[in-house]
């Protein structure tokens, strides 16, 4: 009762504050928000965010679609593909750029996940306690049957890439998750792709069977054809935009979007990944359903197109 | 058949000549891949002197940063850490851990990586992360963060090459340089101007 009271509270707030920080939202933001996956039981569910830490409002308005959504989806963590605070990082920083934007969900007891970008400073953050970093550089943590592995790209270093190795081979976990903030593949200008980082992840990644990987860095959203059997997005806007950066047309990406903010919803539930995409203005500009790799099912679907 | 006979005998001959000429091919090129018995001396010489840095900063009073909400905690002891290392090493200079007989066997380490097959990947992965190369290097100052940009990433291909390091320290690359940096207290240790090729 008291819950769900809140959650109305939350929603009649996140609403008008949505309407105060994005004008052009406010239709989107007057409904209730779609959801393209039906919600389970007992599913791992969470969002995803990249490029973030910018503190400007563009960060606030996906913030505000972030509430929104969770008063739906009650989604119980976030993970972070890096640069979750740019420029300085004195105490202030830390709170225009990351607890106020989310201030809502960090009350709600919703837990964030951060993996370090090229912008963060990894003393400070692998000790901020609402980053979930226990103190590392790179850690792994278990929802469910899902594991993820939360890597250090700026420095892979040997002890790394053996702790990794480690971690996947010994993991039990249904499904396996890597996030990282330098892609490995990327049909964005700007940077363009590690393959340096790549030769040294993808044989580990094929070899113990991660399923999925996300990664930031360039500033645009993209689910990628999957390389080598392994799905990988790319979430690198919601904060931070390169408008129109993506090459078009390109031969890897299933859909890109680069011309608004986004972050991702994702669910598992047994075999099954969903997730959805949702730019800054409320608009849903990916969904679809992934299957667990080596598991006899329907082939991935997606109802996106690249922009 | 005697005709086949020895056309299988010269066969037989020109393989396993040409088995040679790769196998010494491969071991001259393998030889030059490997550092020189006083290069190998001198990255010794380095570890030492890495460890016994390591071993000294777990002697200090500083705390150790450990996670809290509080920011402003994170960052006074990062500073009572760099001033407790400062204190310790007052004297410290450029050269110290890299002295000159290391930094020319880092010299010649990274040369051959980057002139290595992988040298292009290398060189593309410092270009991918908004390099950043700080001109201001000083042996126990701040590693510069110049106004918030980036500090750059460190191709996993080179960090494979170079001598491993106790966690707390890093290898961090700035231009041209090589820094060695210590992560917790965001202070450069020593580094070698113009490491890079």
């Amino acid at each position: 009762m008291i819950r769900n009271a809140r959650t109305l509270l939350l929603s009649l707030l996140v609403a008008a504050s949505s309407g105060i920080a994005e004008g052009q939202a406010s239709s989107a933001q007057s409904t209730a928000p779609e959801m393209r996956f039906a919600l389970k039981d007992n599913a791992v569910r969470w969002a995803v965010i990249g490029d973030n830490g910018t503190g400007e409002a563009p960060e606030q308005a996906v913030a505000n679609q972030m509430q929104r959504y969770w008063t739906v989806a009650h989604f119980d963590f976030v993970t972070m593909d890096g640069d979750n605070i740019y420029g300085g990082h004195r105490p202030s920083d830390f709170h225009n750029k990351f607890e106020q934007p989310y201030k809502t969900l960090l009350d709600e007891g919703v837990k964030f996940y951060a993996c370090l970008g090229n912008h963060d400073d990894a003393s400070l953050e692998e000790n901020y306690k609402p980053f979930n970093m226990g103190a590392n550089r790179y850690y792994t943590f278990r929802k469910g049957d899902v594991q993820f592995f939360v890597l250090d790209s700026n420095y892979m270093d040997p002890p790394q890439l053996a702790w990794l190795t480690d971690k996947l081979k010994t993991s039990d976990a249904g499904w396996k998750i890597a996030y990282f903030h330098h892609p490995l593949y990327t049909a964005a200008a700007f940077h363009g792709p590690d393959v340096d980082l790549r030769n040294q992840l993808m044989p580990l990644f094929q070899q113990y069977g991660v399923n999925v990987v996300w990664s930031g860095h360039e500033h645009v959203y993209e689910h990628l054809k999957p390389q080598n059997g392994i799905n990988f997005f790319l979430v690198g806007n919601s904060g931070e935009l390169r408008l129109n950066n993506l090459r078009k047309p390109n031969d890897l990406d299933i859909v890109g979007f680069d011309t608004d903010r986004t972050f991702m919803l994702v669910q598992i539930s047994g075999n099954q990944l969903d997730y959805q995409t949702i730019s800054a203005s409320g608009k849903i500009v990916d969904s679809g359903t992934l299957s667990r790799q080596g598991v006899a099912a329907k082939p991935a679907s997606s109802t996106g197109t690249t922009k | 058949m005697r005709p086949r006979t020895v056309q299988m005998h010269i066969n037989k001959r020109s393989v396993l000549f040409a088995t040679l000429i790769v196998l010494l091919c491969f071991s001259a090129s393998f030889m030059a891949q490997q550092p020189s018995a006083s290069d190998k001396k001198a990255l010794n010489d380095f570890s030492a002197k890495v460890k016994q840095y390591v071993a000294m900063e777990k002697t200090l009073p500083a705390d150790k940063l450990k996670p809290t909400t509080d920011v402003t905690v994170l960052a006074q002891q990062r500073v009572t850490l760099r001033e407790a290392l400062i204190a310790a090493r007052p004297n410290a200079k450029q050269g110290d851990l890299f002295t000159p007989a290391a930094a020319s066997a880092f010299r010649a380490l990274l040369a051959r990586t980057m002139s290595s097959p992988e040298g292009a990947k290398v060189r593309a992965s410092l270009a991918h992360a908004e390099p950043a190369a700080p001109s201001n290097l000083a042996v126990n100052g701040v590693y510069p963060d110049m106004g918030g940009q980036p500090i750059q990433s460190v191709p996993p291909t080179l960090l494979m090459n170079l001598p491993a390091l106790p966690k707390g320290l890093e290898f961090r690359v700035a231009g041209k340089a090589l820094a060695l940096r210590d992560a917790n207290a965001n202070m450069v240790v020593d580094f070698i101007p113009n490491a890079l090729p």
